[in-house]
This record gives structure tokens, sequence and C-alpha cells, in this order.
């Protein structure tokens, strides 16, 4: 395989909270959930799961939430408790023994219950940085089953220019039921986007050819290549495959 | 009212009878609810996007 020399990594995630689930990258079979033949064939598939990296809970933790006010209980605790803002379990002390002295009392929490019903913020107990130009696209991971009872927000974040910790919001969506967060299962999925690509420039125009008559000869034939003329199984995923083997579009040249 | 609609209404019979001792909902929700821990407890110092809070809001 061909690397391309590439002197620091794009994100760096930073573990605050000690003993947690370090990220992983993201897997392409999603955990071994995907149907076999989209595996195997379906590169689409397999990109867009692979790309970027999970972050786990930093605790087993569960919530209910009766419409009105959520409750909440974690691995080794005595037993429910109101959520208004809560420190990841014994964190502020930790914090307060590692920051410099002027940061001491200062901790981030891990979990809090904002106006708005139903919907609370969560740290995964880890900080993150990125390389310059680069931003951090934070979203529920790709093409793995959800659960029905929440929803993580999506955010893109300068992590660049802004250092701080990982955290996302979620939507509660049931009521009255326990709802499970398992440091077993990937909470979220973190991608690496290059500010280039959500410029205003870019995504405030896009072409469109209006019809069938107006296709020009050159989409005509790519048709007739892509889609129309025999190809074998894979033949797609097999030229991606190499494409990608021959180095990094980004840091290439 | 007619001889026949008031038939339609009748007494609680035993057979659907309910002694309440399962209850959707509400009833999943732990009988006891505790109000401190200290390993959680939080000063509220840091906030998340609290930037995007009406003026109102922020302390």
């Amino acid at each position: 395989m061909t690397e391309t020399h590439q002197p620091n990594p794009v994100v760096t995630f930073y573990g605050a909270v000690p003993g947690i689930r370090a990220p992983i990258r993201a897997d392409a079979s999603g955990l071994g959930t995907l149907p076999s033949r989209g595996f195997q064939y379906c590169e689409a598939l397999r990109t867009a799961s692979s790309f970027g990296w999970y972050v786990f809970p930093p605790i087993d933790f569960t919530l209910q939430w009766d419409g009105s006010q959520i409750i909440w209980t974690y691995r080794g605790a005595k037993g429910w408790y109101p959520l208004t803002s809560a420190q990841f379990p014994g964190f502020q002390a930790v914090f307060d023994r590692a920051a410099p002295k002027r940061l001491r009392g200062f901790a981030p929490p891990f979990l809090s219950a904002i106006p708005e019903p139903g919907i609370i913020q969560l740290w995964t107990g880890l900080f993150v940085a990125s390389a310059e130009n680069w931003s951090i696209l934070i979203r529920p991971p790709a093409n793995l089953p959800r659960n029905l009872a929440y929803e993580p927000y999506e955010g893109i974040v300068e992590s660049d220019r802004w250092f701080g910790p990982l955290f996302t919001n979620i939507r509660l969506i049931k009521t009255d039921v326990p709802i499970v967060f398992s440091t077993e299962m990937p909470l979220l999925q973190v991608q690496p986007l290059h500010r280039s690509t959500y410029a205003e420039e870019v995504t405030n125009r896009f072409g469109m050819v209006p019809a069938l008559a107006d296709f020009p000869p050159h989409a005509w034939e790519r048709y007739e290549t892509n889609i129309v003329k025999p190809r074998e199984i894979g033949a797609y995923a097999t030229e991606v495959r190499r494409r990608r083997r021959s180095g990094c579009p980004v840091h290439a040249g | 009212m007619s001889k026949k609609q008031s038939q339609i209404v009748r007494k609680p019979s035993k057979k659907i009878a309910d002694a309440r001792r399962v209850r959707y909902g509400g009833g999943s929700m732990p009988r006891v609810l505790r109000s401190a821990d200290k390993l959680t407890q939080d000063s509220r110092t840091i906030r998340f996007g609290g930037g995007s809070m009406p003026a109102s809001l922020r302390k």
C-alpha cells in the first residue's frame, strides 16, 4: 500500500475522564450489522460507514424522561437522581488535581438538562483538536441501527480554532421508559471535514440540468459506461479501492 | 332516550375489573428518587453553548 506522508493526524482526541474507552476508527461493516452483500459490493455504504471515528459514552448510564423532568442513574450509583447538571462521577476532584490552579473548579459537566424539553447535553469525556482548516462533524454513527428512544443532533465545530470538550446535544424521544447508554456501543461518529467542503461559496450554488433533452454527450457516455455496459459485480468498488491505495487526495503531491 | 340505547351502558363487569397493579408510563418510574449525589454534584460553572441562550436566561 502506498502511504502518503502526513506529519500530524488531522484530528487529535484528548482523554480527560480516566479509564474511558478511546475512540476507534469507524467500521466499514457497521460493527457487523450491515448486510453481507452491502459490505462486500457496495463501496458507497462501506465508505460512509467507515468515514471517521466512533466515540463511546464514558460510562454506562440510563435516562428516563416523563415529558417534563429527566431522571438519571449510572453504573455504580445508589439510585436515581433528578437531572439538572451533573459531573462525571468523581471527575471534579480528578480535574482539580490535574488542572492549573487558576482553572480548578472549572471541570466540564458530564450531563446537563437544558431548558428545552427533553434535550440534554452530554460530554464524551474527551477534548478534541484538529489540524489547521479542518473541522469536525459530530453526528450519530453512520449506518448503525439507532436507538429509537433518542436522537443526537449533528454539529460542525471548527476544532482547529476552538479547543474544548467534545460534547453533543441529544433529543430524548420516548417518555416513561429507561433509555440506556452503554460504553459498548458507539454514541457518535466524528468525521473530519476540510473547511473548503462546506464553505458558503460551495454550498450556495450547485448545477442543475433540467431535463433529459439537455444532457450533454459526455453524460450519456458516462451513463453507458457505468450502468448500461456489462460490468463485473463490484467493479465500482474495485476501482475506488485501487484509487484509494494510490494515495491521499488531500496530501498527495 | 330509547330503551335500546340505555342498555349500552352497563355497570363494571368483574371480567374486566383491574386492580391497577400494572400501570403504563408513569408506572415504570423508579419508586425511590434520591435528591443528592456528591460524586456528580456540579456547580454549573461551565455550560456548553451558553452563548446561544437568550440573554435573559444567562446568569
